[in-house]
């Protein structure tokens, strides 16, 4: 603590220093306005699941019907919160890896409220029946182009800052930041070029909307997660990435594998054969990265226990982590041995919610916990709040993802026994419903927490100190040292 | 900083390299389109003018079956006998406000 940082430790600290203050209010303005459209689409989520096993539940208006508010919260949690987060996420890390400041926040933070306008307006849309009812795509077709001007616009200056970065080393997260940058708006595009704009084939329509529901996860959401990982394993442990060798192959078994997903939803329709296969095989194969991204970013904290449990960036982004693998597993085990059984039920929609809320989300959290302090130059204010989102998001999410996968096995059970009838399969499904809603309601609950906590952070009324908010026993036993002002809160976080 | 790398050049050009990064992916959509386009025939324009046939020439049949006055004459003597009032005993009209 008596060391005096070098001239060179001294301009990184001051470079890092200009990089989180150039980005304070873009980036915060994304975790903020995306936690608050998470607490949003945990309150649809809630009436949407409720309304799969009680009907009459808020049956006198029409803006809650059931088609409406499914569609209403899962774009909420996609384009409200997922696209929010990972936009703070990428800014801030790309800059921070480049080592350049952002030089276009107002614009960034303009094209910010102009995507919040158009969630708004797309969940709006879709309550009074203008959806499209093309899954993951739901919002008015008007609504398109301007999420992808307004995507543009916030992303653009990343592209940049990698391309005229110092030379030098390329970070494992950068590879998978600089992909996730690029492969959404050939995805996004795609999709609605195909479906919306040109008149092809209805058919293959269809098939092109499923390969984006397919791939939206595997090719924006799941990079950005696993970006924040690998950055955040390292720098909060302090040791190495356990492989580099393991992290490029990993990343390039996502690029080749992910942009396969999707089709295997339409198995038995009037379309190329190859292609149905082609996705349940690239949903087998997706467990080969999983495994990678896994194994680096575990035995890089491996040894590192009270780190990972103290830490609440490393225990989300670690929960994250798992959650990956699950995904893996599960989406393997399905695809390959009973694929006939969840086509049709209720699984489909435990894969979504373990991929955007297991892995996506929690690795998300990960992130937020570890820059806002940073940005805001307060610390969390209460060790209680964030164990509360963490614990209610963990077993929220892990009850989603049984109720409806395991619900939803049951359910195809039923509709695949020729003996029974339709519904009998859907009754089966009934009682995990149950599972789901009250799972939305620790959901939300958890989304109230981090909102409030992230909602002091901006309004800076966070923790002057140069002590991390950690999550196990008093502050004043952390190894950061005793507590201090937040002058010298660069030193602390070297 | 390294002002090989990093001079207001550089960043135009970036810029411009990423909107066309970008921009190649809706060029490309373009250039297939007309490679997935095919003739596209639905269930609903195939059957359309069997349909339409059949609709027109239900029409015509129905023209030609109704004879305007003998109806005009028929929704008189019924409104008569709708604004009638009831004698004693008669039972009551199917329809008829009661009283």
């Amino acid at each position: 603590m008596s060391e005096t940082p070098s001239s060179a430790d001294a301009n990184d600290i001051a470079l890092r220093s200009s990089i989180d203050r150039s980005l304070r209010h873009p980036v915060m303005f994304f975790f903020t306005s995306g936690a608050l459209w998470l607490a949003v689409s945990a309150v649809l989520g809630f009436i949407a699941s409720a309304k799969k096993h009680l009907p009459e539940f808020l049956d006198g208006c029409s803006l809650f019907d059931a088609g409406k508010i499914d569609a209403a919260h899962i774009n909420a949690l996609i384009y409200g919160w997922g696209f929010q987060a990972a936009f703070g996420m990428i800014i801030w890390l790309m800059a921070r890896l480049s080592r350049k400041e952002c030089t276009s926040s107002g614009i960034v933070l303009v094209a910010g409220h102009l995507w919040n306008f158009a969630v708004l307006f797309g969940v709006v849309g879709i309550m009074l029946g203008m959806g499209t009812g093309v899954p993951w795509m739901e919002f008015p077709k008007a609504v398109w182009p301007v999420l992808l001007l307004c995507y543009m616009l916030i992303t653009i200056w990343s592209l940049i800052q990698f391309q005229v970065r110092d030379a030098g080393h390329v970070y494992v997260s950068q590879w998978y930041l600089l992909a996730a940058m690029l492969w959404f708006p050939w995805i996004y595009m795609t999709a609605n070029l195909f479906v919306f704009v040109f008149d092809g084939n209805p058919l293959m329509a269809a098939g092109i909307a499923s390969w984006f529901k397919g791939t939206l996860f595997l090719l924006f959401f799941l990079p950005v997660a696993v970006a924040s990982a690998y950055f955040l394993a390292p720098k909060v442990t302090g040791r190495p990435v356990y492989s580099y060798n393991i992290a490029l192959f990993g990343f390039w078994t996502l690029a080749v594998v992910g942009p396969w997903a999707g089709m295997q939803k339409l198995t038995g329709a009037p379309i190329p054969q190859f292609l149905p296969y082609a996705g349940a095989a690239a949903m087998v194969l997706i467990l080969v990265p999983a495994i990678a991204v896994a194994i680096n970013i575990l035995k890089t904290v491996s040894g590192h226990g009270e780190t990972v449990t103290a830490s609440p960036a490393l225990r989300f982004t670690a929960a994250g982590v798992v959650g990956l693998l699950t995904y893996g597993i599960l989406s393997a085990t399905t695809h390959a041995f009973g694929f006939s059984l969840v086509q049709f039920s209720y699984t489909d929609y435990g894969f979504d919610i373990l991929g955007l809320y297991g892995v996506f989300s929690l690795c998300a959290f990960g992130a937020i916990y570890f820059i806002v302090p940073r940005i805001t130059r307060r610390e969390w204010l209460s060790r209680r709040f964030i164990s509360w989102h963490f614990y209610l998001s963990l077993y929220g999410v892990i009850t989603v993802a049984i109720s409806a996968i395991v619900g939803g096995i049951s359910q195809g059970e039923g509709i695949e026994a020729w003996n029974q009838s339709f519904l009998a399969g859907a009754g089966r499904a009934q009682s995990y419903g149950w599972g789901v809603t009250i799972a939305w309601g620790f959901l939300l609950l958890s989304s109230l927490f981090f909102s409030l906590h992230l909602l002091l952070m901006w309004a800076r009324l966070g923790r002057r100190s140069s002590h991390p908010t950690l999550l196990t026993g008093p502050h004043a036993d952390s190894p950061h040292g005793p507590e201090g002002e937040v002058d010298n809160y660069g030193s602390a976080t070297a | 900083m390294d002002h090989t790398r990093d001079n207001p050049l550089k960043r135009f050009t970036a810029f411009w390299i990423a909107l066309l990064l970008v921009g190649c992916f809706g060029i490309a959509c373009i250039i297939l389109r007309p490679l997935t386009h095919g003739q596209v025939d639905t269930a609903y324009e195939m059957v359309s003018d069997t349909r339409l046939a059949t609709k027109s020439e239900i029409k015509k049949s129905q023209a030609a079956a109704l004879d305007f006055e003998k109806l005009e004459k028929t929704l008189k003597s019924a409104a008569q006998t709708l604004n009638q009032a009831p004698s004693k005993g008669a039972m009551p009209l199917l329809g008829a406000p009661t009283k």
